[in-house]
C-alpha cells in the first residue's frame, strides 16, 4: 500500500470513526433523554481548567494581589471542579466542589446529606494576605522571636526586600441528624492555622536627657528609637459549637455550646539592636545609654485564651397575634498563660500568671403583638454582663510608685418599645424609643489612669424614632427615617494625684482645667440621622433607587478639645434596566461626605473631610444561544483632607511649622475597575469562559512617604507602597460538564 | 413534564404516608400551575424545595395559596405574590414561609429583629425559583445585601478592607440576618465576641487591657472597609486624641517632605520643627510609620506582667 494509499484509508476510517461517533452520541443522547425523565439520580458535575496571566510586578499587583494569591507571578493555573448527586428517591444529596485549586486561596468542600434526616460536611479553605506594603530593612531573622535589626548604612533602599504576609489555613468538619421530626443536633469543628508575619515594631524615647537609666547626649548619641521588625504569626484557633434544636408549631428551643481555643506558639519576641541608630534628623549615632536595654526587652505576643458558652433560645406563639423570643447565655473567658513559659519575667512575686477570668451573662427577651388590627408592637429588654474576676497584682512600677492592672467589667441594660401601624394607601408608620445602660462598675482603685483626663462609670443613651414607610411592592414606594438619641453619664472621675486611682470630680471644667479630654464614646452626645428611600418601578423593565443618609453628632464637654463634631451624608442613585429576556442593565452612583472636627490643646483645630465619588455600571447578556457576556466598570474616589488651624495658644513653633508646611497633605484612593466576562458553550457538555480584568488604583497616604521622602525608621527600614498601580488580568478556562 | 411527575410523587407519597387530605389535595392542584408556570419549576428542579423525597418540601399552593380566582381568570393575581405589583406586604409574605421555617433555629429571633421590622420579607433577599439561591454565595450574597445597604458597598472597596470582593468573607459570617441578641445583627451576643472568631489574639483578658477595646471593637475600626490601613475610624494621632491627652510635643501635624519639618528651616521658622536635638515624640514619628504605635505597639492590650521600666501598663511592649 502506497503512502497515499494509506492516508486515504486513515481518512476514511476517520471519517467512518466520526460518523459512527456522531451516530453513538446521538443514541447516547436519545437514550439519556429516556432515561433522565425516569432517572432518579440527578447528577451534574464539571471539571475546568485554565490559565490566567497578570501584567506588571508586585509593586503594581499590591492592592489588587492583596486576597487573591495573584500578587508575585505572571502566571497561574486555574482548576476547580463541582460534582453534585441528587438521588430523588431518597432526597440525598453528594457534593464536592473545589475552586481555586491552583493558587493559594484553594478551597474544596464536601457534603453528604440527607434532607430532613441528617447531614456531613467537611471544608478546607486557605486565605492568604499579602501586605500592600513591601518593607526594605536590614532586619535578619524577620517572622522569628528573635529578629535582629541592622543598621542599613547604605541609606534607605539598600537593604533586602521583606513581604509581610499572613495564611490562614482551616479545616472544618460537621454533621447534623434529625432525632424526631422536631428534634435536631447539630455539631461542628473548625480549626485554623494562622501563619507568617505581620508589621510590628518597637519604640522607646528616653524621658530627658538625663533620664535615670535612659538619657542622651546630643550631637554625641541618640535616646530616641523607632524600630520595626516583622512580628512572627503561628497560631492555631479551634472552634467548635454543639446545637440540639426543637422545632414544633408553636415552641422552638434551641440549646446551645460554642467553645473557642486560641493557642499561640509565639509567646515574647525578642529584637536585637545595632550599636548605632539615627537620630530624628537621620544623623547615625551611638545608642543612649539606656536605650539599647528598653529596646531590647522582651515584647509579649496574644496569649493563649479559651472562650467557653452555652446558651438557651427560643421562641414561642401565644397566639396568632403574640409571640415571644429569648435568649440566655452565659460565657467564661479564661487567659491563664504561664509568663515564664512565654519568655515574659519580672512578673510580681508569686505570680506565675494573669488567671484572667471574664464571666458573661445574658438575658434577652422580646414580644411581638398585634393588639389591635393593623398595630404591631414589639417590646424588648437585653441584659448583659461582663464582670472581670482577674486577679489583682502589682504589675506596675513607676519610680517608686506601685500600682495594679486594672480589671474591665461592664453591666448593659436596654429596653426598646415600637409601633407599627398600616395606615390606608399601603403606608406603614412607626413610632419607637430605646434606652440603653452602661455601667462599667467601679474603676480599679488600685490600677493607674495615665494619658486621660477623665472617665466615667456609667452612660446611659435615650434613642428614639419615627418612620414613615410605603410598602416596597408598589410602582413607587419608599420610606423615610428620623433618629434622635442622646447619650450623657454619670458623674466625671479622674485620675488621682499621685497617679494611682480616680477621684471624683464635681465640676470638671474648673478642676480639669481647659486643656481636658473628654472621649467620645463617654461624654454627652447628641446624635441625629435621617434617612430617605425611594424605589420607582418606572416600567416593568425599568427600575430606579434614590437613597439619602445623613447622620450628625455632637459632642458636649467641658472643654472644646477632642472630638467636637462629626457629620455623613451619602447621596445614591440605582437603576437597573432589562432589556429583554437576555440583556440586563444596571448602574449606581454614590456621592458622599464624611467630615469630622476635633482640636488639641496647644496645638490645632482639625477640620478633617472625607469626599468620596462612586460610579459603576454593569450588563450581561446572551448573544445566541452559545454566547454569552457580562462586565461591570466601576470607579471610586476618595480625597481626605485634613485642614488645620491654630488654637488660642499654639505651642511654640506651630504658626510658623502651618505657615511653612500648610498643613497637612491630602490623601486620595482612587480606584477604577473593569471587568469582562465572555462563555461560549462549544457544545451541551463544553464551555470555553474569557475574564478580563484591568484595574487602576492611586493611592498617595502620607503614612510612610511623602514627597520623596521615606518616614525613616531608626534603622533606615523603609516601608514603601507604589503610589499608582495598573494591572490587567486575562484568564482562559475550559470546562466539562457531565449530567 | 418532570415536575409534574414529582408532584404526582408527592401526591402519592403523601397519601401512602397518611398524610392529611388536603396535602395531598394541595399537590393535586399544584399540578395545574404547571400548566401554565412549567418554566418555574423547570428553573427550580434542583431546589431543596423541589426534593419530593423529603416529607416537607412545599408545593405550588404551599406558598402561593389555592389560587382558585387565578386559575379560573390569569387577570386574577394568585393568593400570595412576592415580587412586584400585588405582592404581599412584608409580614404577609414573611409569614407564608413562617409557616415551614419558623421552626428553623435560625429563625428563632426573627420576629421584631432589625430586618422585618424594616418591612424586608424573606422574598426580599431570597431566590425561590433558581437551582441555587445567590445569597448562598458568598461571592453573589453581598450584591444582595447592597441593595440596601448603600454605604457598605462602597466601603469594602476601600484600600483597607476584609477579602469580601474575593469571596472569602461574606456579610453572614458577622451578622445574623435573621435576628440576633447582638447589636447589629453580630452574629455572637457582641460586636467584641463575633470578631473573636477570626481575631481570637485580641480576646485576652491581658495583663495589661485597653479599655475601649474590650468594650468595643467598633470604637476604633470600620470593619466593612477604610482609607486608613487597619481599617480604622479615623487615622493615628487623631483617633487616639479623641481619648487620650496628647503629647506635650507635637503641636501642628506636619510630615517629612513638607517644608521646615526636617533643617532647614522655612518661612518664618528660626528652627525646623525636628532638630539634632528632638527627642523620639515629634511631629514625624506621631504623625508617621505607625505614628501612636510605633511606641504603644500593643494596641490591644499586653499580657507583659514586667515590672520594669518602661512599663508594658503604656503598651509599649
Amino acid at each position: 500500500m502506497t503512502r497515499t494509499d494509506r492516508l486515504s484509508v486513515f481518512r476514511r476510517s476517520v471519517l467512518a470513526l466520526a460518523v459512527c461517533a456522531a451516530f453513538a452520541a446521538h443514541a447516547a443522547d436519545k437514550k439519556e433523554a429516556k432515561s433522565d425523565e425516569d432517572d432518579p439520580i440527578d447528577l451534574q458535575a464539571s471539571v475546568s481548567a485554565g490559565v490566567a496571566g497578570v501584567t506588571g510586578d508586585a509593586n503594581d499587583r499590591a492592592f489588587f494581589g492583596e486576597y487573591n494569591g495573584l500578587r508575585n507571578q505572571d502566571a497561574y493555573g486555574l482548576f476547580g471542579f463541582n460534582y453534585s448527586r441528587l438521588d430523588r428517591t431518597t432526597g440525598t444529596w453528594l457534593e464536592f466542589v473545589g475552586t481555586n485549586l491552583g493558587l493559594q486561596t484553594r478551597e474544596l468542600g464536601a457534603s453528604w446529606r440527607r434532607q430532613g434526616a441528617w447531614s456531613l460536611s467537611a471544608n478546607y479553605g486557605e486565605l492568604w494576605r499579602v501586605n500592600p506594603y513591601t518593607v526594605n530593612t536590614g532586619v535578619t531573622g524577620g517572622g522569628t522571636t528573635n529578629p535582629q535589626s541592622s543598621y542599613l548604612t547604605g541609606g534607605a533602599g539598600s537593604g533586602n526586600d521583606y513581604e509581610l504576609s499572613t495564611k490562614r489555613k482551616a479545616l472544618g468538619l460537621g454533621g447534623s441528624y434529625w432525632i424526631t421530626p422536631e428534634l435536631q443536633a447539630e455539631v461542628t469543628w473548625n480549626g485554623e492555622n494562622k501563619a507568617g508575619a505581620t508589621p510590628f515594631g518597637i519604640g522607646a524615647s528616653c524621658p530627658a536627657t538625663v533620664a535615670p537609666g535612659c538619657g542622651w547626649s546630643p550631637g554625641v548619641s541618640t535616646g530616641s528609637a523607632v524600630l520595626f521588625y516583622p512580628q512572627q504569626v503561628d497560631s492555631q484557633h479551634n472552634q467548635v459549637e454543639a446545637r440540639l434544636n426543637y422545632g414544633a408549631e408553636a415552641l422552638q428551643l434551641s440549646l446551645g455550646y460554642y467553645g473557642s481555643f486560641y493557642s499561640n506558639d509565639i509567646g515574647a519576641t525578642t529584637l536585637g539592636v545595632p550599636a548605632t541608630l539615627n537620630n530624628p534628623v537621620g544623623t547615625a549615632l551611638p545608642l543612649g545609654p539606656g536605650l539599647a536595654a528598653w529596646l531590647t526587652l522582651p515584647v509579649a505576643s496574644a496569649p493563649d485564651s479559651s472562650f467557653n458558652y452555652f446558651d438557651l433560645s427560643g421562641s414561642y406563639v401565644f397566639m396568632p397575634q403574640l409571640r415571644a423570643n429569648f435568649k440566655f447565655a452565659y460565657s467564661l473567658a479564661k487567659q491563664n498563660q504561664d509568663f515564664a513559659g512565654a519568655g515574659l519575667g519580672n512578673a510580681p512575686a508569686g505570680v506565675s500568671n494573669l488567671d484572667g477570668e471574664v464571666e458573661g451573662t445574658l438575658a434577652q427577651i422580646r414580644v411581638v403583638g398585634t393588639p389591635i388590627d393593623k398595630l404591631t408592637v414589639v417590646a424588648e429588654y437585653r441584659y448583659s454582663d461582663n464582670q472581670d474576676n482577674t486577679p489583682i497584682a502589682n504589675y506596675n512600677v513607676v519610680l517608686n510608685t506601685q500600682f495594679t492592672n486594672q480589671t474591665v467589667s461592664r453591666t448593659v441594660n436596654y429596653g426598646k418599645l415600637e409601633g407599627t401601624y398600616r395606615f390606608p394607601w399601603a403606608i406603614q408608620g412607626a413610632l419607637g424609643i430605646d434606652y440603653t445602660s452602661l455601667d462599667r462598675g467601679t474603676y480599679t482603685p488600685t490600677a493607674s489612669y495615665a494619658g486621660v483626663s477623665a472617665l466615667r462609670e456609667d452612660n446611659d443613651t435615650t434613642r428614639w424614632w419615627v418612620e414613615l414607610r410605603r410598602t416596597l411592592t408598589e410602582s413607587v414606594s419608599g420610606l423615610i427615617k428620623y433618629t434622635q438619641s442622646k447619650q450623657d453619664g454619670g458623674g466625671w472621675l479622674a485620675p488621682a494625684a499621685g497617679g494611682v486611682g480616680l477621684v471624683s470630680v464635681s465640676d470638671p471644667a474648673a478642676q480639669l482645667g481647659p486643656n481636658a479630654i473628654y472621649m467620645p464614646t463617654i461624654a454627652d452626645r447628641d446624635r441625629d440621622t435621617v434617612r430617605l428611600l425611594l424605589n420607582w418601578a418606572a416600567t416593568e423593565a425599568l427600575s430606579v433607587q434614590f437613597a439619602v443618609d445623613y447622620g450628625t453628632d455632637r459632642y458636649d464637654a467641658p472643654t472644646q478639645f477632642a472630638l467636637q463634631e462629626t457629620q455623613y451624608q451619602l447621596y445614591t442613585l440605582d437603576a437597573n434596566y432589562a432589556l429583554s429576556d437576555k440583556w440586563n442593565f444596571n448602574g449606581y452612583l454614590s456621592v458622599g461626605k464624611q467630615t469630622l472636627d476635633q482640636s488639641r490643646p496647644a496645638g490645632y483645630v482639625l477640620a478633617f473631610d472625607d469626599s468620596s465619588f462612586n460610579v459603576g455600571v454593569g450588563f450581561n447578556g446572551k448573544i445566541d444561544a452559545k454566547w454569552q457576556v457580562g462586565g461591570t466598570l466601576s470607579y471610586m474616589s476618595n480625597v481626605d483632607t485634613y485642614e488645620q488651624t491654630l488654637v488660642a495658644n499654639p505651642a511654640p513653633g506651630s504658626t510658623e511649622l502651618l505657615g511653612a508646611t500648610g498643613g497637612l497633605p491630602d490623601i486620595a484612593f482612587r480606584r477604577t475597575d473593569l471587568r469582562l466576562f465572555g462563555n461560549y458553550a462549544m457544545s451541551e457538555r463544553s464551555a470555553l469562559r474569557l475574564d478580563a480584568v484591568y484595574q487602576r488604583y492611586y493611592y498617595n497616604d502620607w503614612g510612610f512617604s511623602y514627597n520623596g521622602t521615606p518616614f525613616l525608621y531608626s534603622d533606615n527600614t523603609t516601608l514603601y507602597l507604589q503610589p499608582s498601580q495598573s494591572v490587567g488580568y486575562l484568564g482562559v478556562t475550559y470546562t466539562y460538564a457531565w449530567k | 413534564m418532570r415536575s409534574k411527575i414529582a408532584l404526582a410523587l408527592v401526591g402519592t407519597c403523601l397519601a401512602l404516608i397518611g398524610a392529611p387530605a388536603s396535602a395531598a389535595k394541595d399537590a393535586a392542584a399544584s399540578e395545574t400551575c404547571l400548566d401554565c408556570h412549567d418554566d418555574q419549576a423547570a428553573n427550580m428542579k434542583r431546589s431543596v424545595h423541589s426534593v419530593a423525597a423529603d416529607a416537607r418540601t412545599p408545593t405550588c399552593v404551599s406558598c402561593h395559596g389555592a389560587s382558585e380566582k387565578h386559575v379560573e381568570d390569569q387577570d386574577n393575581k394568585p393568593d400570595y405574590l412576592y415580587k412586584n405589583a400585588g405582592a404581599k406586604d412584608a409580614a404577609a409574605a414573611s409569614g407564608q414561609c413562617l409557616t415551614c421555617h419558623q421552626k428553623n433555629r435560625q429563625m428563632i429571633l426573627w420576629a421584631g429583629s432589625a430586618h422585618p421590622q424594616s418591612g424586608v420579607a424573606c422574598s426580599s433577599c431570597h431566590q425561590m425559583h433558581v437551582d441555587k439561591d445567590k445569597v448562598f454565595s458568598k461571592t453573589a450574597q453581598p450584591e444582595v445585601c447592597y441593595a440596601c445597604h448603600k454605604e457598605q458597598r462602597i466601603q469594602v472597596n476601600r484600600p483597607s478592607r476584609h477579602p469580601i470582593a474575593e469571596g472569602k468573607m461574606t456579610c453572614s459570617d458577622c451578622h445574623a440576618v435573621h435576628g440576633s441578641a447582638g447589636p447589629k445583627l453580630a452574629k455572637r451576643d457582641t460586636v467584641n465576641t463575633t470578631c473573636y472568631s477570626c481575631h481570637a489574639e485580641k480576646r485576652g483578658p491581658f495583663v495589661h487591657n485597653h479599655q475601649p477595646v474590650q468594650e468595643d471593637c467598633g470604637t476604633c475600626h470600620n470593619p466593612h472597609g477604610s482609607n486608613i490601613g487597619g481599617m480604622l475610624n479615623a487615622r493615628a494621632p487623631i483617633l487616639c486624641n479623641q481619648c487620650h491627652t496628647p503629647h506635650v510635643a507635637g503641636g501642628v501635624g506636619a510630615v517629612g517632605g513638607q517644608p521646615g519639618v526636617f533643617p532647614p528651616a522655612a518661612g518664618k521658622q528660626t528652627v525646623p520643627a525636628v532638630t539634632p536635638l528632638s527627642g523620639g515624640i515629634n511631629t514625624v514619628n506621631v504623625w508617621q510609620g505607625r505614628s501612636c504605635l510605633n511606641c504603644h505597639t500593643q494596641i490591644h492590650g499586653s499580657n507583659n506582667p514586667a515590672r520594669t521600666n518602661p512599663t508594658p501598663s503604656y503598651l509599649f511592649r
